[in-house]
């Protein structure tokens, strides 16, 4: 081992002191152009044969090259999309024009995440879709991470406008624990909350150069949390894209909306990046989306148990308890029966029958305010980033990077989160080497004024009249039930006609005393009575990684690498148990992988393995060991084993919040046992038994990491003259200690009769001043199983038309009852795609059909559970190419039958989105 | 040109192919409205209370006083549920209300007094209900309104007390011939007589009775020295709390205090005179009040005797004996042996003091004959509950055994009653 190290340290030194000395005295200059439509290629690559210099063409195709080789030399030229070409070279004082001629990329593109290491896709060891840049410029998606959810065996739950979570092989929702999102080597989640907030912070559509995902277990590589899958966005390398790029979109979108009137989507794209010299390089990004978001208007009602329910039957008008999806301070609720109606019976005994011959439990909610009355529909995305680039060597470079979004968007947690001014910065430096890389970079989150929705509209109910007291609301409200009962009434008009009485005065939505008290309440933190959540939550990650391959390639290959990873949870309280200060959880974790090709490259053999330990979980130890059998050119078999596990993500391990019921959400360290008594006030199981009055004791086992055992094979070949396409898959996966939540209800003064009457169980659920019901993180004990397939077709049609077709399936089995898996998954889904990259006069035209279509979706959040009907989407684009200006023309389209859908229950229904664009240089 | 006819061709069919698959696909499905919950109406009929009132012929009288007082509409009003003691026509007339033109002739407060008192607003109580098997009956506000809850919004209203056995249904006391007319809105009960409201607390009921001269100034003597609701007198007065009172007539008292008397004077040697003296002073009510007999006649015993009429419980949650029901005649058991607690048992344990018993005998629906019997015997010596029976005697209004007060209900009874 210590061998090794040396090998890496004396790799890296002499990379980077071996600067190049070479005289500058032959400067070959050329142009690169497509044979077709004679327009200029940018960001070809140039290189000299046999040796490792090498250049890009600028946005105009030309090139500029000192080579380190003395003339007469070959010239490389090469890029994806075109047949590579070698030009003999014998003066520099020749201009050279070499017309490159396209060719099918079917199969042809180049994958790094597979396996760390640069590969064809059509050799990767694991399934793993790609998405380059030329599919972001003829894709219909309005944007580039839309494209995501098109892909095969992908699920999309859009929680709003701006904040899409993708998600792989199960377990969807509104921020996936399960997926790691990594953007130029950076971990990409805000440490808060373990995941990405979508596509807030990150690469700006004209930057971004592939997109690659992984589907399935990838922990062996890319660390815990990746058990689902990995997503690796790459930015455009400023040596290679040069030049100023920008992209104008301006859209309608709320058609027909029944919550919200249409309103126009404006997309602000630019791109900026200049090589200074053959050693330095730099660019800068900005995007700036605006918009009015969707609206989630679920208003059915829904039957809440802690962070369980349904929906059931029941408007504001009908049911006195009601308590809509999307409706929020409707959350409070009181048996006015007990709390009211029964002293007051008490204190006038001569009414105590008939207080008695009402029901056991009457239940009330306060009135609540739809989502769309006191959400600020404007959403915005901004985001900027730079990078600067120096080249220490002709292979090494520095480099410095920052990446800044900000924006509003709405999450879909355990409740339905306002993200207001929310800012995330990411910034790394890191010196790249073709061999290896030393990486430094850190997340600043600040939740900015986000606030959560739900308990803001609660707590701006209290702050107008309070629940409790004689002069509450609730007693106002008991009284006029009681009035209205005596005047006649039946019980539902008695509800309805208190309602008013208690509502008297009540703040309209958009009201000036509304906004007052609501713009006051929000502002408040969470810890201190308000809805503001505080969320400054820092990330700090060093790591690094070596290709031994030069050393050790006539064995095998090895690489090896590892990383340190610190978070500081900072949420003031609101958030996290951290009211007393900063909660540091580190994590460390190393991994090495072996490849080994046999059999005349027929078979590749790779291993991997790595380790990781966080202050709060046991190490652990996870192998990948795949196959890659060449049964033909351009055909290959894959098999896989992987291990994969995952930490609790810092909520689960540190959460201190009170959500939409009241059900406190708490972290799994022992720490909250221990705070919250459970050794001394028992908590008891909720579930159908407790319902009936039968409450079973609860014991809280030791939160453990989960793990997944991934089996996996799949083929990926070109058949029929390499125009076909094929890749298929099919896994099964079983889960060990599968994190999930449960909920467990504990009585506030330790007497388990409050649980033992089943007519009055449910209210005393409801009622804080009885009991306080946990939702707790914890693992399943026995195994979950979930297994699925995929399959997709690409045909490449002559004159640049493709038709693909996929369809895929992920299936969940063996969760025990009383678990909450939140699988969220379709059995099924399908997709097609009919598109065209140039045709007619000068290739000039393009577009691009693509339709999806799942199934239906039982969905468990912690937020709401329900149904979700199948849905389908069609989204359509044609566009046209102006050469000489370079400039391209799109009209397109999102859901253009704008048939509304939701794909997360309780998120926001999304319809047709029509746009139309301008881009200029864009590559 | 092959191109071109490819480009068509391929163009064509393949749009024609995504086309069909999208036609054929189902459309995405709207989000759901929330759905109201239906509440079908108390029962299932179609017809309301108000309607049928307004329709059956039997029911003319009660529909012109509920008409009279506005009360009609209230009663069709399908957002309201009721339960109605109705008296039909035959019940008024035995409640001496020969006809709708009688209705007419009354004062508006008494019409009222009727529809209102009939109706239990907010509720449908069936004579399947098992609350009104609980003894001695279920209070119920009716929509009489008499007042505000102090403090509140709430009206006060007068009370009823339905209540269920094996041998019948009642209001108060007034059997129901013929239950669980059910309707959209509510049921009717219809009942043998009218329901009338009480008028006036059981302490102007008692005090203005001619032959209850003798009780009224035993409250006042047992009342020397307490205060407030501590004061017999007070609480027979205090118009929400619910009473029974077992109420010796003033010949009962006169035999038991010319005994007192007697007993204490014949110590000396001539009996006839002390039976003269006895006679004398205890002719009338003032014995209560006479100096001379206060060894004799001393405030706790006379309290304590009282004490043993008023019927008492404990209720859950409490910690002595109250007045606090109301016991009609036909609220009583029909077997012998069945004790009911008294105040007596605010300070002697039921263990030690079972209270008063007492037996029911029915002719048909009515209570023919309500007997008591106390611990005691007069003269003293006898073996416990030994001594004759006290009788209830006829209400002369009513025809019935019962006197009905806003605040609870009284027994004229031939024999003071003795817990020792």
């Amino acid at each position: 081992m210590r061998r090794i190290f040396k090998c890496v340290a004396l790799g890296i030194m002499a990379n980077i002191l071996s600067v190049t000395a070479f005289a500058q005295s032959n400067t070959i200059k050329g142009n690169v152009i497509d044979s077709n439509t004679s327009e200029a290629v940018p960001a070809v690559s140039v290189t000299v044969k046999g040796s490792g210099a090498g250049t890009y063409t600028d946005d105009k195709g030309n090139f500029s090259l000192n080579p380190d080789h003395p003339l007469p030399l070959t010239l490389i030229v090469s890029s994806i999309g075109y047949t590579l070409k070698e030009v003999q070279v014998s003066s520099a004082s020749n201009f050279i024009t070499v017309l490159l001629s396209p060719t099918s990329i079917l199969g042809q593109e180049v994958v790094v995440s597979a396996t760390r290491t640069p590969s064809r896709i059509l050799e990767s060891p694991v399934t793993i879709e790609r998405i380059s840049a030329a599919n972001i410029r003829n894709t219909a998606s309005v944007s580039y991470y839309d494209m995501i959810g098109k892909l095969k065996g992908v699920d999309m739950v859009t929680a709003s406008l701006n904040f899409s979570s993708p998600s792989t092989r199960g377990f969807n929702g509104s921020g996936n624990l399960r997926l790691n999102q990594i953007v130029d080597g950076m971990d990409n989640q805000a440490p808060g909350l373990n995941f990405s907030v979508g596509n807030v912070v990150g690469i700006s559509e004209l930057d971004v150069e592939s997109i690659e995902l992984l589907p399935g277990a990838s922990s062996a590589l890319y660390g815990p949390g990746g058990m689902n899958g990995a997503l690796i966005i790459n930015s455009k390398d400023p040596f290679k894209y040069q030049g100023l790029s920008f992209q104008v979109k301006t859209g309608i979108m709320n058609i027909d909306n029944r919550s919200s009137k249409a309103s126009p989507y404006y997309n602000w794209n630019v791109r900026w990046a200049q090589k200074v010299s053959d050693k330095f390089a730099f660019k800068f990004t900005g995007e700036l989306i605006q918009a009015k978001d969707w609206v989630a208007d679920d208003y059915r009602d829904y039957d809440r148990l802690g962070t369980t329910g349904g929906i059931k039957a029941g408007t504001r008008e009908t049911d006195p308890n009601y308590d809509g999806v999307n409706v929020y301070g409707d959350e409070t609720t009181v048996d006015i029966k007990s709390a009211v109606l029964n002293q007051l019976a008490q204190a006038a005994p001569f009414y105590k029958p008939y207080v008695d011959a009402l029901p056991a439990s009457i239940p009330v909610s306060r009135t609540g305010y739809q989502e769309n009355r006191i959400l600020n529909p404007n959403t915005v995305n901004a985001k900027l980033s730079g990078e600067l680039s120096y080249k220490l060597t002709s292979k090494t470079a520095l480099n410095a990077a920052g990446y800044w979004g900000t924006g509003n968007t709405v999450y879909t947690g355990s409740d339905r989160y306002s993200l207001l001014n929310l800012k995330i910065g990411q910034y790394k430096i890191e010196l790249v080497n073709p061999h290896w890389f030393i990486r430094g970079y850190t997340t600043q989150e600040n939740a900015g004024e986000s606030y959560n929705a739900t308990v803001t509209t609660r707590l701006l109910n209290e702050a107008w009249k309070p629940s409790g007291g004689t002069s509450g609301w609730y007693y106002q409200y008991s009284l006029a039930f009681l009035n209205a009962k005596l005047g006649g009434a039946s019980d539902i008009s008695a509800h309805n006609a208190a309602r008013a009485v208690a509502d008297q005065g009540r703040p309209a939505a958009g009201s000036q005393q509304f906004k007052d008290i609501f713009d006051k309440v929000r502002s408040i933190p969470i810890s201190q009575g308000g809805g503001l959540f505080v969320d400054k939550t820092n990330l700090y990650n060093v790591e690094g990684q070596y290709d031994l391959s030069q050393f050790t390639s006539n064995v095998v290959d090895i690489l090896v690498g590892a990383n340190y990873k610190r978070y500081e949870l900072n949420s003031e309280g609101t958030l996290f148990a951290d009211s007393t200060g900063k909660i540091p959880i580190n994590e460390y974790g190393a991994y090495v992988q072996a490849t080994k090709r046999l059999a005349n490259d027929r078979l590749k053999l790779i291993a991997s393995a790595r380790y990781d330990k966080n202050d709060n979980f046991d190490g652990r130890f996870t192998p990948r060991f795949s196959a890659v059998i060449k049964v033909a050119e351009d055909n290959n078999i894959r098999l896989s084993y992987q291990q994969a596990y995952r930490f609790g993500s810092t909520q689960q391990q540190y959460i201190n919040l009170r959500v939409a019921g009241g059900t406190a959400l708490i972290g799994g360290v022992k720490s909250f046992a221990e705070f919250y008594h459970f050794n001394t006030n028992p908590i008891y199981a909720v579930n159908p038994a407790l319902l009936a009055g039968n409450p079973q004791l609860f014991s809280l086992p030791k939160f453990k990491a989960e793990t997944v055992n991934s089996f996996e094979g799949g083929y990926k070949g070109l058949l029929l003259e390499k125009r076909l396409l094929i890749d298929l898959y099919g896994y099964y996966g079983v889960y060990k200690d599968f994190i999930t939540r449960t909920n467990v209800a504990q009585s506030v003064n330790g007497n388990i009769n409050v649980f033992q009457d089943p007519n009055t169980v449910k209210a005393n659920l409801n009622n804080p001043l009885i009991s306080t019901t946990y939702s707790v993180p914890t693992n399943v004990s026995g195994d979950v199983t979930t297994y699925g397939y995929g399959l997709s077709f690409t045909y490449s049609l002559p004159h640049n038309f493709t038709i693909s077709a996929q369809g895929s399936s992920d299936i969940l089995s063996g969760v025990p009852d009383n678990f909450i898996a939140s699988f969220n998954t379709p059995k099924y889904r399908a997709g097609a795609t009919f598109s065209n990259t140039g045709f007619g006069p000068q290739n000039k035209m393009g577009f691009d059909f693509t339709y999806r279509w799942q199934d239906d979706v039982n969905y468990q959040g912690d937020f709401a559970t329900g149904f979700i009907p199948a849905f389908q989407t069609l989204d359509a684009q044609v566009s046209y190419k102006l050469p000489a200006q370079k400039v391209l023309l799109k009209l397109g389209g999102t859901n253009i039958l704008n048939q509304y859908y939701r794909n997360g229950f309780g998120n926001a229904s999304i319809g047709g989105l029509y746009y139309f664009s301008i881009g200029y240089n864009l590559f | 040109m092959k191109i071109n006819n490819f480009n068509k061709r391929a163009v064509s069919k393949i749009s024609l192919l995504l086309a069909t698959v999208i036609v054929a696909a189902s459309c995405n499905k709207p989000l759901p409205d929330a759905m109201p919950i239906i509440y079908a109406g108390a029962n299932a009929s179609t017809v309301s209370l108000g309607s049928v009132i307004n329709s059956d012929t039997t029911y003319s009288i009660y529909k012109a006083a509920a008409t009279r007082v506005g009360a009609l509409a209230m009663l069709s009003d399908s957002t309201k549920v009721f339960t109605i003691f109705l008296p039909n026509n035959a019940a008024f007339r035995a409640s001496g209300i020969a006809s709708e033109v009688v209705i007419g002739l009354l004062p508006i407060t008494s019409v009222g007094g009727i529809v209102q008192y009939s109706i239990i607003p907010g509720e449908q109580f069936l004579s399947t209900d098992t609350t009104l098997t609980r003894f001695p009956n279920l209070q119920l506000p009716t929509a009489l309104t008499i007042g505000v809850l102090p403090g509140t919004t709430v009206p006060l209203k007068m009370t009823i007390f339905p209540s269920k056995r094996s041998n019948g249904f009642w209001a108060n006391n007034i059997p129901v011939v013929a239950p669980d007319l059910k309707f959209q809105n509510g049921v009717i009960h219809l009942v043998g007589a009218v329901v009338a409201p009480p008028a006036q607390t059981l302490k102007g009921d008692l005090y203005s009775n001619p032959n209850l001269t003798f009780f009224k100034a035993a409250i006042a003597r047992a009342d020397s020295g307490a205060s407030g609701l501590n004061k017999l007198d007070s609480l027979l007065g205090y118009g929400v709390t619910n009473m029974t009172v077992l109420a010796p007539n003033d010949a009962a008292f006169q035999t038991l205090l010319f005994g007192l008397i007697y007993t204490s004077l014949k110590q000396g040697p001539d009996s006839n005179y002390a039976a003269q003296i006895a006679q004398a002073l205890s002719a009338t009510p003032a014995v209560f009040s006479n100096p001379a007999l206060y060894s004799v006649i001393t405030p706790a015993m006379v309290k304590g005797i009282l004490a043993y009429h008023f019927l008492a419980t404990i209720a859950r949650g409490d910690t002595s004996f109250k007045p606090n029901i109301r016991v009609f005649s036909n609220n009583f058991a029909t077997t012998p042996g069945v004790f009911y607690t008294t105040l007596v048992n605010s300070s002697v344990p039921p263990l030690l003091q079972p209270g008063v018993m007492a037996q029911a005998t029915f002719t048909g629906p009515f209570v023919s004959s309500l007997q008591f019997k106390g611990a005691g015997t007069f003269p003293p010596g006898g073996a416990p509950y030994s001594g004759a029976a006290a009788n209830a005697l006829v209400n002369p209004a009513t025809g019935l055994l019962d006197h009905p007060g806003v605040n609870g209900n009284y027994f004229v009874i031939d024999k003071v009653l003795l817990p020792q």
